[in-house]
């Protein structure tokens, strides 16, 4: 270190040092389905520029991509898809649920063929909320992002479902064995749905 | 054409069907004065439509919609659907809707062999019903999975009754599922030297338009036959039209064709308001109409930066983008949010234009042309933009019409209908401008009519700003008008009114209307079968992507698979429309 | 009103690519001199530069409050009935009479009020239907949480003293 504070070494630990690789050169795989898909489309266009975070590279492609944006509603059609398209994605990996379609299944669009939520199936590590979130509320959740990378470099989001979890999730049909119970609606005995009003995640 | 005269045509035409078509059928009006047809028996709808469609003085040669409803409290016969088959003429502009009252187990004739676009409409009927047509080349479901059983638009299906598959929708070239011995993961010698290739597009797509897929069966490079697969964006805004008031939908329009919010609000409210019989006043009129002008030319700016983004000229993308963040600053000065606007109301807008909007716009029109100049210097007169989309994904004039599709696309392939001139709506017989058509339904056409409909929509904004008059924004209706927040303060009998609004919803009185509008993306129209009180019975959207993606089917094959991706920009074919 | 054909054919100049090619280069050319010379920028540099939203702006929610600290919602619920994503549950209770300064006009008061930001779409219906000015959509764009148990506002979250907007 030189007298005046400026210095040519910076010693530190790898750890550190990959901690702050990994959170500035993120490369999004935008899964953008329906309005939120717009709004990523905005947040890479020049006036909220994401290339300022390290996230030039935008690849379509799971195989070369580290970050998966989910924006739009997810169906029960579409589920097997997001699944396979999260497992094609190598470690290390992170998800950001964008959108209130995506993060919860938008109450809006609570009916028969919407997935409440995508982390059902794949493990998020932040969530947006937002009809769609403004690009500078995206950009705020991939800095919230960096600074969870930051704490720990493993992944630990708050709801971390396996395969066989996803799997249980992706497969059930009018029945009382659906395991809901991350989502504010219930399936009863006879396959009809009510609306619980004390959500009981509230962790 | 003035207003008063596309009236005349229809009450013209209306006569003559009475005349010709109504001895045991029953002839009614619905609440706009448009002819209802209902047909007797499931033969006699058929044979019915194919006099019409060669009947000369009527000529109804083009199909806008099929669908159905529930008729499970009885009030329109015994059976328990009624189909509803809209028509349209290309000649006279007339609509007609004949009706066909079905049982269950009842199969009606199917149209595909007089309009091959009603392949889709009823595998979406089946699907939604129930209710199986007789001679459909392809029966099976569209928007939901394959292996879902239930109808869900059926009276008594729960709105939140969910099923769900652990694996994608198998894979179906056609009417066919790939035999066992063409499936991908066996693989033979003789794969290398076969000349049928099978390439699925799947549904997480990196030309960024949303989940479609398509499978293609391949020869080389070229494709021979498509088969597309919808339906992974199906989020049941139909049935949740049955279940939400009227004010409470407003929300859900926003969400189809999520590039023009704007214009999915005013059609649906206007749908509504002819319902009701109210009629806007002035200065609600001339706003709405910059309003849906502002989004004709959003929506464009997208299809053209994406389509040319699919094909690699990424700079056209950053140029155009630029125009559509300061529209979208316009927009959410006006009512907070820049996508899903939910700006109108029925009978009214939720705000008033803000005091910049009005010099913010007029900076806008001055300067939005010289990117249209821009952008013609990148890409019209280069030859590599020409060798790529010239000649590419032809649709022929005869194939436009019988696959019922609408907008820029048809405009392209040489048929010259638009709404705004031959059926006006609002204030759009007193503006001046040009319909803008092309000969050969290619790429390049469809690029060029989007590009010059934008100049066209920076005309007719110009002219409304002009004419924009004061007053006030809301009509004076007790039934729909929402208050001032002043007067719900401080007056008692205000304060009532507005909780009987809101906790109660708009009573809209029985009747039905179909009412459409000339979006961006083709003829967006909302079908309200309506039986009083704040819920909808029926609500039906016809969108215009769907249509052209069938339409996509047909018009890719014979070209290569760089070809069909420069197609399938050129549609812009929307998913939460197509999948509603 | 015309009609007018847009169809064009081949051009001789369009044969010989390479002035089209200049034509676009020129474009693109004077996009970079502004940029690199005349350092026009269109960027906007968040999160150091933020940008101001209009009064309309629909972000996160808030309960307005008046002079004494106390909410002005009733807990009449108008917003619960019209709010189509069914995200906001409020429990009414009364408010004790002898405590109780306002007299008729705030009688009821919310004992909880739970809304649920995930699974609002923010259309602003909630704000547009309430008769006594209380719930609002605030500026503040900076929704992300960790978890969904983060993104439920309940009446003391929302109770927050929020200024700028009217």
């Amino acid at each position: 270190m030189a007298k005046d504070g400026s210095s040519m070494i910076l010693p530190s630990l790898m750890s550190e040092a990959l901690k702050w690789a990994h959170k500035n050169s993120l490369w999004p795989m935008p899964f953008g389905t329906s309005c939120c898909g717009i709004e990523i489309m905005s947040t890479l266009s020049s006036t909220y520029d994401l290339s300022r975070f390290g996230a030039e590279v935008v690849r379509f492609s799971p195989r070369q991509a580290d970050l998966l944006i989910v924006g739009g509603t997810i169906t029960t059609k579409m589920a097997p898809v997001l699944r396979t398209i999260y497992e094609q994605i190598l470690e290390p990996k992170w998800v950001i649920s964008m959108g209130a379609c995506a993060s919860s299944g938008n109450g809006i669009f609570d009916t028969y063929s919407v997935l409440m939520g995508i982390d059902e199936i794949i493990p998020v590590d932040v969530y947006v909320p937002g009809c769609p979130p403004i690009p500078e509320g995206l950009i705020h959740a991939i800095l919230h992002l960096q600074k969870v990378i930051d704490k720990n470099l493993e992944r630990k989001p708050a709801v971390r479902p396996t395969q066989e979890d996803a799997m249980n999730a992706m497969t059930y049909s009018k029945c009382a064995q659906a395991k809901l119970q991350k989502s504010a609606t219930i399936v009863t005995e006879d396959g009809l749905a009510q609306s619980k009003t004390t959500p009981d995640w509230k962790s | 054409m003035e207003q008063s005269e596309f009236v005349q045509r229809q009450a013209i035409a209306t006569a003559r069907i009475h005349d010709k078509y109504s001895e045991d059928r029953q002839l009614i009006m619905d609440a706009m004065n448009e002819p209802i047809l209902w047909s007797t028996s499931a033969t006699d709808a058929f044979n019915l439509m194919k006099q019409l469609q060669s009947d000369e003085l009527l000529n109804f040669d083009y199909l806008t919609d099929i669908t159905a409803y529930d008729n499970v409290d009885g009030q329109d016969g015994p059976k328990r659907f009624v189909v509803v088959y809209q028509l349209f003429s290309t000649k006279t502009q007339t609509r007609l809707r004949i009706k066909l009252a079905i049982d269950p187990m009842e199969t009606p004739e199917s149209l595909t062999p007089l309009w091959p676009g009603a392949n889709w409409l009823e595998r979406e009927v089946y699907d939604m019903f129930g209710v199986k047509f007789k001679g459909h080349p392809n029966l099976r479901r569209i928007l939901m999975d394959e292996r879902f059983t239930g109808f869900p638009l059926r009276k008594e299906y729960p709105l939140k009754q969910r099923e769900q598959f652990p694996d994608n929708v198998p894979l179906h070239l056609g009417s066919h599922p790939l035999a066992k011995e063409e499936r991908s993961d066996e693989k033979y010698l003789h794969d290398f030297y076969n000349p049928n290739v099978l390439l699925n597009i799947g549904p997480a797509h990196p030309a960024m338009h949303g989940t479609l897929r398509i499978m293609c069966r391949l020869n080389g490079e070229t494709i021979e036959d498509a088969a597309c697969e919808i339906g992974y964006l199906h989020r049941g805004m139909e049935k949740l039209g049955e279940n939400k008031t009227y004010h409470q939908w407003i929300v859900y329009t926003d969400r189809m064709n999520y590039c023009s919010a704007l214009n999915n609000n005013i059609a649906y409210c206007m749908t509504v308001e002819n319902l009701m019989g109210i009629s806007i006043t002035e200065r609600c009129m001339w706003v709405r109409m910059i309003l849906m002008e502002l989004s004709r030319i959003i929506d464009h700016i997208i299809c053209v930066a994406i389509n040319a983004l699919d094909m690699g000229a990424m700079t056209v993308f950053w140029l155009m983008y630029y125009w559509r963040e300061e529209a979208y600053t316009m927009i959410e000065s006006l009512c907070g949010m820049r996508l899903t606007t939910t700006a109108t109301r029925v009978g009214g807008m939720a705000y008033d234009l803000p005091e910049d909007f009005i010099p913010r716009l007029k900076k806008f029109v001055k300067e939005f042309p010289s990117c249209l100049v821009e952008i013609h210097g990148l890409l019209t007169g280069n030859r590599i933009w020409i060798d790529r989309t010239k000649n590419v994904g032809k649709l022929s004039k005869e194939d436009a019409l019988k696959f019922s599709i609408t907008g820029p696309c048809l405009r392209a392939s040489g048929i010259d209908l638009d709404l705004r001139r031959d059926r006006p709506y609002y204030a759009y017989h007193q503006v001046k401008f040009d319909v803008v058509v092309g000969s050969h339904g290619d790429v390049f056409e469809r690029y060029l009519v989007r590009m010059e409909e934008m100049r066209q929509s920076v005309r007719i904004i110009e002219q409304c700003i002009q004419r924009l008059p004061g007053g006030p924004i809301w009509v004076d209706d007790p039934r729909v008008r929402i208050p001032e927040k002043i007067d719900v303060y401080t007056k008692m009998e205000v304060l009532i009114h507005h909780f009987k609004i809101f906790m109660e919803g708009i009573n809209v009185p029985p009747g039905e209307l179909y009412n459409a509008v000339e979006g961006p993306n083709g003829e967006l129209g909302f079908y309200i079968l309506s039986k009083g009180g704040p819920k909808a019975w029926r609500m039906r959207v016809k969108a215009p992507s769907f249509m052209l993606f069938q339409s996509f089917e047909h018009s890719v094959v014979g070209d290569k698979i760089p070809d069909a991706i420069a197609n399938l920009g050129s549609l812009n074919i929307i998913a939460g429309e197509l999948d509603r | 009103m015309a009609t007018i054909n847009v169809s064009r054919n081949y051009t001789m100049r369009e044969k010989f690519y390479l002035p089209a090619i200049f034509q676009g280069l020129r474009i693109t050319l004077k996009r970079f001199i502004q940029g690199f010379v005349f350092h026009k920028k269109y960027t906007i540099m968040y999160p150091e530069e933020k940008r101001e939203y209009s009064q309309r702006f629909r972000g996160m929610h808030f309960i307005s409050l008046d002079e004494n600290n106390i909410e002005n919602c009733t807990a009449c619920l108008l917003c619960e009935t019209v709010c189509p994503s069914e995200c906001i549950h409020i429990v009414a209770d009364e408010r004790d009479p002898a405590q109780n300064p306002y007299g008729v006009r705030k009688e009821k008061r919310p004992l909880s009020f739970d809304i649920d930001a995930i699974r609002c779409c923010f259309c602003g219906f909630c704000e547009e239907s309430c008769p006594k000015d209380a719930i609002k959509l605030s500026r503040n764009y900076e929704l992300s949480v960790l978890s969904r148990g983060e993104a439920i506002y309940n009446l003391d979250h929302l109770k927050r003293k929020v200024i700028g907007r009217g």
